[in-house]
């Protein structure tokens, strides 16, 4: 008996050639498709971000907490600057550059929120602080805080609550270091005035 | 007892209350993790047109080979697959597409009586441009970081010139013997442009541009 294969005519290969290929495209694609479910989860870019959240969420929300004054909108910014961390998966040097990055997204933010939303609604002390007498005597500090346009409260945040150094607030905030040192100055005047008008606090 | 202790103590404590809960945590990594799938998603569809694309062009070019011999080289240009720009996105509110952002984006608060803003759209993430139009007419407002031309500007115009405003900003006006078209400028590292479909006076157009600069 003769098995030698008959020769398969040129159009037939060239057919059997092509449905091969596309099956092999179809076959690739559904193992992407696989892949992609599986790391949905474990995107690593979620997981960069999540680790940030972890690391400097709290800095970051009290930072937004400091322009926005309610904790929804704190942490809709805050979340949005995770969104961007995600989407430009930036490089740094190292922690305090990745956290200065973080500060000056959130902070820019918070400015555009402030700027162009007009649904900001301020916080009551006493919606995150349960107890009524420590709430009472912060509004004190808060009232005072709030009063103060965005532009110095911010770098008093920055300065005395985060502990930077000037120049580095210059440089998250893109501003002169000259410009920082005299906000700093103004926002404290404008402190003291307001303590002395409104609860008639003299040193 | 110096004020500024006084201050910065309550103030700390005041933070201190501020903090990521855990129901926080848990939504925001719910939200990133959307996020995340919905970019592979986008890559994805990427990724099938380029497998699509290989597969066709494959398919041509062995047709080519196989069928029509007397075509020695089949045309086949796998560089015009990648690059591809990305679409731009629009935006139902303003508040959407600056949410994008992550720059402090400089608005006009001001424009030519009747217009109003219709629309908002950001190029590769990166670029917004906001849409004015007064029923007939439109502007177009520009701006992203960095200094290059954004303006998308390259009709000719009789008029050229540049004047500096009280800021002592440069700005590049164009437009003919009518008015002005367009305005372009750079400051504080970021560019700014504007594009009226109706000639604008140089007035009406530094106005809107004044009324862009940081307070």
């Amino acid at each position: 008996m003769n098995t030698q294969a008959i020769p398969m005519p040129m159009g037939m290969r060239i057919i059997r050639l092509l449905y091969s290929m596309l099956l092999r495209a179809v076959a690739l694609f559904e193992c992407e498709s696989a892949s992609a479910k599986l790391t949905v989860c474990e995107s690593p870019a979620a997981m960069r971000a999540e680790n940030a959240l972890k690391q400097y969420g709290n800095a970051l929300l009290r930072l937004a907490f400091s322009y926005l004054h309610n904790i929804q909108d704190a942490e809709d910014a805050l979340q949005d600057a995770l969104i961007q961390y995600m989407r430009k998966a930036p490089e740094f040097e190292n922690e305090a550059h990745e956290k200065a990055w973080l500060i000056s997204v959130t902070s820019n933010i918070c400015k555009n929120k402030l700027r162009h939303t007009k649904r900001l609604r301020e916080d009551e002390l006493s919606e995150f602080i349960p107890d009524e007498r420590e709430a009472d005597d912060l509004s004190f500090v808060w009232q005072c805080v709030k009063s103060l346009p965005e532009k110095y409260s911010e770098v008093l945040h920055l300065f005395y609550y985060e502990g930077y150094s000037t120049a580095e607030i210059a440089g998250m905030l893109s501003k002169n270091e000259s410009t920082v040192r005299s906000l700093l100055m103004r926002g404290r005047s404008m402190m003291k005035a307001t303590l002395e008008d409104i609860y008639g606090y003299e040193e | 007892m110096d004020m500024r202790n006084k201050q910065k103590g309550g103030y700390d404590v005041l933070m201190d209350h501020i903090t990521v809960t855990p129901e926080m945590a848990e939504r925001i990594t719910r939200n990133l993790q959307k996020e995340a799938a919905s970019h592979k998603k986008k890559a994805l569809h990427g990724h099938m047109r380029w497998v699509a694309g290989i597969a066709a062009c494959a398919a041509v070019a062995i047709l080519c080979i196989a069928l029509l011999p007397m075509l020695q080289a089949p045309d086949n240009h796998p560089g015009s697959l990648v690059g591809i720009p990305l679409p731009p996105q629009h935006f139902e509110s303003l508040e959407g597409a600056l949410a994008e952002l992550t720059y402090e984006a400089q608005l006009p608060s001001s424009m030519p009586e009747g217009y109003e803003l219709s629309g908002c759209m950001l190029y590769e993430g990166a670029m917004l441009q906001l849409t004015y139009t007064n029923g007939e007419n439109s502007i177009v407002y520009r701006t992203a970081e960095g200094s290059n031309d954004i303006s998308g500007e390259y009709e000719r115009y009789s008029e050229e010139t540049t004047v500096e405003n009280d800021a002592g900003v440069s700005i590049a006006l164009k437009g003919n013997a009518s008015g002005y078209h367009s305005a372009r400028w750079t400051n504080g590292g970021m560019a700014y442009s504007l594009h009226s479909d109706v000639p604008l006076s140089e007035s009406e157009l530094l106005g809107i541009v004044n009324s862009v600069q940081e307070d």
